[in-house]
């Protein structure tokens, strides 16, 4: 089983492991600060909170992690302008459904003692006046 | 000719122009209103809120914003532009004065039992943000026919008062309407 490496989380064990013919395997996967997981996927598996177990295993698979930038900015990954905010306001207000991918994008509060986004798993007033401030040059997020 | 006739006669003109001169001053004082007289009741078409932030700031901790639902009596609206809320209606002032950001606002309108309501967020564009309590915004809105409403005909819940450095909730602070003018 090899797990893919990149940008955006960790995985543990990060080397390739050898597992008996029909075994399950399990790896922990955690978004570094800024990102977040979209998905993990490969060798069988399912993932449940940060960890991901490869079930019945019989052949060479890999493990590939998917993640999102907490940019803020639902078209890019660069710095959110004011319509970013009021599509976060929306999401907040339960006016609009955000994507999966998005949920991660627009959920920047809190930041970390760095100033990085962290993200809380909900899209809220703070999220909407972080991504506000930012798009007004505030931080460097 | 009979002189006391006469007398009679002149008695009952004199009563005559009493009675009408009176008349006359009486219709004149009741037309004069618009003078010093007591005023007609003016009709009430706009009250404005002053929404103010509540609980105590702790030390070292600035504010990048603040939101919360403004739940509005019935008869009260905000103005509407080409169906979003008109951008003078929630106006930044007091510790927020000054901010480019302008007020981020969503009116959802009554509807059958649910009252109509605002959902507002204000944020500093100070960047180090703000370290005063105070008044932060002032509201205004159109009252239908009659609707003279008071502090407490609005509700307000949801509210969040958000750390300029986290990003994370004050704890122990919310926002609440400190007062209603009626114009």
């Amino acid at each position: 089983m090899t797990p893919v490496t990149g940008a955006g989380f960790s995985i543990f064990p990060e080397n390739v492991q050898t597992v008996v013919y029909g075994n399950t395997a399990t790896f922990t996967v955690n978004p570094t600060a800024g990102y977040g997981i979209l998905s993990v996927s490969g060798c069988n598996g399912t993932l449940n909170s940060s960890s991901y177990t490869a079930a019945n295993i019989t052949d060479n698979c890999n493990i590939t992690v998917t993640t999102v930038k907490r940019s803020g900015n639902g078209t890019s990954n660069t710095t959110p302008n004011i319509a970013d905010a009021l599509k976060a306001l929306q999401a907040y207000a339960g006016l609009l459904t955000l994507s999966a991918s998005e949920k991660i994008i627009f959920d920047v509060a809190p930041l970390s003692s760095t100033g990085v986004p962290l993200g809380n798993n909900v899209i809220d007033a703070a999220d909407v006046i972080l991504i506000l401030r930012r798009s007004v040059g505030i931080g460097n997020w | 000719m009979n002189l006391k006739h006469m007398g009679d006669i002149t008695l009952k003109i004199m009563i005559r122009y009493v009675v009408l001169l009176s008349l006359i001053v009486s219709f004149t004082a009741c037309g004069g209103g618009g003078g010093a007289g007591a005023p007609a009741s003016e009709v009430k078409t706009i009250a404005l809120l002053t929404i103010g932030l509540t609980g105590t700031l702790p030390l070292s901790t600035a504010i990048s914003g603040v939101s919360f639902l403004l739940t509005l009596p019935a008869g009260v609206t905000p103005a509407i532009t080409s169906g979003t809320v008109s951008s003078g209606v929630v106006i930044l002032t007091g510790v927020l004065a000054g901010s480019s950001i302008p007020a981020q606002v969503i009116y959802t309108a009554a509807s059958g039992n649910s009252s109509g309501t605002l959902k507002v967020i204000l944020a500093t564009s100070l960047p180090s943000g703000v370290t005063a309590s105070g008044e932060v915004a002032k509201i205004n809105l159109l009252l239908a026919n009659g609707v003279q409403p008071t502090a407490t005909g609005f509700g307000i819940n949801e509210t969040s008062v958000i750390d300029s450095l986290t990003y994370d909730a004050i704890i122990g602070m919310g926002v609440g309407v400190s007062g209603v003018t009626l114009q």
